[in-house]
C-alpha cells in the first residue's frame, strides 16, 4: 500500500515557477483500480511518476507499504521499480530495435532472471496478451494495440504490485483502446493494483476509484464499491 | 546483468547506427595503428641507436681532405700541401697512420678501408668492358707518366698501382664505387690459371689495412686474416664474409683457392666469423663484403703518394665511444701541426649518426603530432556518435530506468558501447600496425633491424595508450546518460 503526504513538486524553470503537485495526500490500497483525471496540464503524469519513484518530490513524504522510500540509493529504488510497478506509456514505449519477445525480456533481464527462464516467462506473458504468433516482430511491424499489448506484457514480467498506466489509450483507435482497457480490467480482477491516468472522464468510469486534479491539487476522490 | 547481455543489447545499438560505428571503429583503427606502429618505431629506434653508439662504425674518426684553402676550389684529391712546385710537396700520407697512433694517444686503431665493387673478370670480358677496360689503364698510364715527367718526380712503383676510381667518402662501407680496376703496368698479362669461376658477376669489397680487422672485431673463422707483410709485400689475398664465402664456394672448399676478380687474380686466406655489422648508410652487411690489403701499402709505395691518384680517408678508431670527442680534437691539433696549410677534416662516425638521428627524430615528432591528431580525431568522432546516441536514446533512458536499470547500469550500458568500438579499433588498428611499422621503418631508416623481442609489446604499449585514449572520451556522453532525469526523459519525444 502507498500512501503519499503532503506532496508537492515544483519546476523551476530559472524566471519562473511552476508548482505542478501542490501538497498531494493520497493512499492507494492493494486491489484498487483508481484512474486519476484531469484536464491536461493538471498534474497527473507528474503524480503518476511520482508513485513510480521516476521522479522526486520536493516536499511530502512517500511510504510503500510502510517503508519511507525518501532515504533510498538509487540502486534500491530502481529494484523497487523493476520488482513492484509496471509501467504503460501513452505512446508505447518498446525499444524499435528489440522484438516483441526481447522487449518483454528486458525487466527480467535486468533482474538477474536465468535465460531459459525470461524466455519462457517471457512467451507466456505475449500469450497472455493473445501475441504468441507475434513475438519475432518488431514494434514497427505491429499496430498500436498490438505494441501496448506487449508494453503490457513488458509492465508485468516481473508480476508488480502496481500497474502504473499513463494515457494508455491516448494513441489508440478506440476498438484497439477498448481491448486495453479490458486487459486492465483484467488484471485488476486477479489482484494487481492499477492506476490509470486520463484527461478523458469517460474512462473514469471505469475502475473502483475515480480521483479528479486540478492544477496540481486533487478536488474528488470517489470509491465506487 | 550478464556480460552476454550486454554484449547483446550493444550490438544491437551499434546496428542501429551502423554506418556510424563502422566509421568511428575505422577511425580508432587508424588511430591505434599509428600510436602502436610510431611507439614501436620510436622505442625500437631508440634502443638500436643506443646499441649503435657501440657498434666499431660508430666509434671511428676519420680525416678527409676538404680542398685547397689558397684558391677556394674544392681540392678532392692529392691530398697536398704545396709551397711552390710540386717537387716540395709534403704530402697526408698512409705513413701518417702509424704516426697518428704514436701521437695521438686517444686513438687505438689506424687503418684505411675503401669499399670497391668486385666483377669478376670473365663477367668483365663477357660483358665488352674487358676491351674499354684495358685501354682505359693504357690511357691513364701514359697520362701518369706525363705529368711525372713534367713535374719531375719518378713515376712510382708500378707493382702498387691500383686504379680506384670513385672511392667512397663518408663510410669505408659506404656506398659502393663505381668501380674500379685494379692494374698491372708493362704488358698486360691475365693469369688465368688454376682461378676458380665464382657463380656471381659482381660483389662488393673492401681495401683494407689489418687494423681494420681489429678495429671492427673481425675474427677469421677458418684460415687467417692477412697481415702487415701482406699487406707491405702487396700479396693478392682476399677474406670473404661469411655469407660471401657461402655464394662464391657453395661447397665449402674457398681456402686458398684462387679467384679473379678487376683482371687480377686473388688467393682466399680466410672466411669471417658471421658478424651483425651492417652499414648504416645502406643496409649491406659486412658478411656480404670480401676484403683484400690495401694496395697504397705494397712494397716501395709504402710510405710514399701517388700522383694523380686518391689518397682514401685515413681512419682511426677508439676503444670507447666516450674518447672520440677528445681523440678528435686531439686529433686536428695534430694535424693542424703537421699540415698547417691543408684544409683536412676530421668527421666522427658517430656525428653523423646523431645528425641522422636528430633528422630523424624531427620526423618522429610530426608523426607523434599525427597519430596524435588521428587518434583524437576518432576520439572526437566517437563522443560526437555516443553524445548524439545519448540525445537521441533520452526517452530510452527514461524506460529502462522505468524498468529497473539503475543510473549505474545506464553509464555501464553506454560505457560499454564505446569500450566495443574502441576494442574492435585497436584490434583492427593492431593487426594493421606491423604493416605501418615496416613502411616507417623502409620510409624513414635503412639498416635498423626489426627487433622481434619486444615488438609485440611495444605494439600493444601503443594500442593501450589509443584505447584508454578512446575510452575517456566515451566517459563524458555515458555520464550525460547517467545524468538525465527520468521523469523528463519519459516526456520527451
Ligand atoms: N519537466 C518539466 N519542466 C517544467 N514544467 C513541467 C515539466 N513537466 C511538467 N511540467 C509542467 O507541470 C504541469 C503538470 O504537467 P503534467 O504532470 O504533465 O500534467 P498532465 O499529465 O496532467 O497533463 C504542467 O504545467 C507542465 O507544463
Ligand atoms: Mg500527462
Amino acid at each position: 500500500m502507498i500512501e503519499l503526504k503532503g506532496i508537492t513538486k515544483i519546476y523551476d524553470l530559472g524566471h519562473m515557477q511552476i508548482t505542478a503537485l501542490k501538497g498531494i495526500d493520497l493512499e492507494i490500497s492493494r486491489g484498487e483500480f483508481i484512474t486519476i483525471m484531469g484536464p491536461s496540464g493538471s498534474g497527473k503524469s507528474t503524480l503518476l511518476h511520482i508513485l513510480g519513484i521516476l521522479d522526486e518530490a520536493d516536499e511530502g513524504s512517500y511510504l510503500l507499504e510502510k517503508n519511507d522510500l525518501t532515504t533510498l540509493s538509487d540502486k534500491e529504488l530502481s529494484r523497487i521499480r523493476n520488482q513492484n510497478f509496471g509501467f504503460i506509456f501513452q505512446s508505447f514505449n518498446l525499444f524499435n530495435e528489440f522484438n516483441a519477445l526481447e522487449n518483454v525480456m528486458f525487466p527480467l533481464i535486468q533482474a538477474g532472471i536465468p535465460r531459459a527462464e525470461r524466455r519462457e516467462r517471457a512467451m507466456s506473458l505475449l500469450t497472455t496478451v493473445g501475441l504468441d504468433n507475434r513475438v519475432g516482430h518488431y514494434p514497427n511491424m505491429l499496430s498500436g494495440g498490438e505494441q501496448q499489448r506487449v508494453a503490457i506484457a513488458r509492465s508485468l514480467a516481473m508480476d508488480p504490485t502496481f500497474i502504473l498506466a499513463d494515457e494508455p489509450t491516448g494513441n489508440l483507435p478506440s476498438e484497439q483502446g477498448a481491448e486495453i482497457l479490458a486487459m486492465l480490467d483484467d488484471l485488476n480482477k486477479k489482484g494487481v493494483t492499477v492506476i490509470m491516468v486520463t484527461h478523458d472522464d469517460k474512462l473514469g468510469e471505469r475502475g473502483t476509484r475515480a480521483v479528479r486534479m486540478i492544477d496540481g491539487e486533487i478536488v474528488k476522490d470517489f470509491r465506487r464499491d | 546483468m550478464t556480460i552476454r547481455d550486454r554484449l547483446w543489447m550493444t550490438f544491437r545499438h551499434l546496428q542501429v547506427s551502423l554506418i556510424g560505428s563502422i566509421l568511428v571503429i575505422l577511425a580508432i583503427a587508424i588511430g591505434v595503428a599509428l600510436a602502436a606502429a610510431t611507439t614501436a618505431f620510436i622505442i625500437q629506434y631508440n634502443q638500436q641507436s643506443e646499441e649503435l653508439l657501440n657498434h666499431p662504425i660508430y666509434r671511428e674518426v676519420y680525416v678527409e681532405a676538404l680542398g685547397d684553402p689558397r684558391t677556394e676550389t674544392e681540392l678532392q684529391l692529392p691530398v697536398v700541401e704545396m709551397e711552390g712546385n710540386l717537387k716540395d710537396a709534403k704530402l697526408l700520407s698512409v705513413t701518417d697512420l702509424p704516426l697518428v697512433l704514436q701521437s695521438v694517444p686517444g686513438l687505438t686503431h689506424a687503418y684505411i678501408a675503401e669499399g670497391i665493387k668486385f666483377r669478376s673478370t670473365s663477367y668483365l670480358m663477357e660483358s665488352g668492358l674487358g676491351e674499354a677496360a684495358v685501354k682505359g689503364i693504357a690511357a691513364m698510364r701514359e697520362t701518369r707518366a706525363a705529368a711525372a715527367a713534367k713535374s719531375g718526380v719518378d713515376p712510382e712503383n708500378p707493382k702498387a698501382t691500383g686504379e680506384v676510381m670513385g672511392g667512397t667518402k663518408g663510410g669505408a662501407l659506404g656506398g659502393a664505387p663505381g668501380g674500379a680496376m685494379g692494374g698491372e703496368t708493362g704488358a698486360f698479362v691475365l693469369d688465368l690459371k688454376d682461378v676458380t669461376e665464382i657463380p656471381v658477376d659482381e660483389f662488393f669489397g673492401i681495401f683494407a689495412t689489418p687494423d681494420f680487422f681489429t678495429a671492427y672485431t673481425l675474427n677469421a673463422a677458418s684460415g687467417s686474416l692477412f697481415t702487415e707483410e701482406d699487406l707491405k709485400a702487396g700479396n693478392q689475398v682476399m677474406i670473404l664474409g661469411s655469407n660471401l664465402a657461402e655464394t662464391l664456394f657453395p661447397d665449402g672448399n674457398a681456402i686458398g683457392s684462387r679467384i679473379s676478380v678487376n683482371w687480377q687474380t686473388f688467393t682466399i686466406l680466410g672466411i669471417l666469423e658471421p658478424s651483425d655489422i651492417v652499414a648504416p648508410q645502406n643496409g649491406y652487411a659486412l658478411n656480404d663484403f670480401a676484403f683484400a690489403p690495401h694496395f697504397l701499402f705494397a712494397g716501395a709505395a709504402f710510405g710514399k703518394n701517388i700522383r694523380g691518384q686518391g689518397l682514401p680517408t685515413l681512419r682511426f678508431a677508439v676503444e670507447d665511444s666516450d674518447d672520440i670527442q677528445q681523440a678528435v680534437i686531439q686529433l686536428e691539433e695534430f694535424l693542424k701541426q703537421e699540415y698547417p696549410n691543408v684544409n683536412l677534416r676530421v668527421t666522427a662516425a658517430v656525428d653523423k649518426l646523431e645528425t641522422e638521428r636528430q633528422k630523424l627524430s624531427r620526423i618522429l615528432i610530426v608523426l607523434i603530432f599525427l597519430t596524435a591528431a588521428g587518434l583524437f580525431i576518432a576520439a572526437i568522432n566517437m563522443f560526437n556518435l555516443l553524445l548524439i546516441r545519448v540525445i537521441k536514446q533520452t526517452k530510452g533512458i527514461g524506460v529502462l530506468r522505468a524498468l529497473g536499470f539503475t543510473r549505474d547500469n545506464v553509464l555501464q550500458h553506454f560505457l560499454f558501447e564505446s569500450f566495443i568500438m574502441s576494442l574492435a579499433g585497436a584490434v583492427i588498428g593492431l593487426a594493421a600496425s606491423p604493416f605501418l611499422f615496416r613502411f616507417l621503418q623502409s620510409a624513414l631508416v635503412s639498416g635498423i633491424e626489426q627487433g622481434s623481442s619486444t615488438f609485440f609489446l611495444d605494439l600493444l604499449l601503443g594500442a593501450a595508450i589509443a584505447f584508454v585514449f578512446s575510452i575517456v572520451f566515451g566517459l563524458y556522453p555515458a555520464y550525460v546518460a547517467r545524468q538525465t532525469e527520468t521523469s523528463t526523459a519519459l516526456r520527451a519525444e
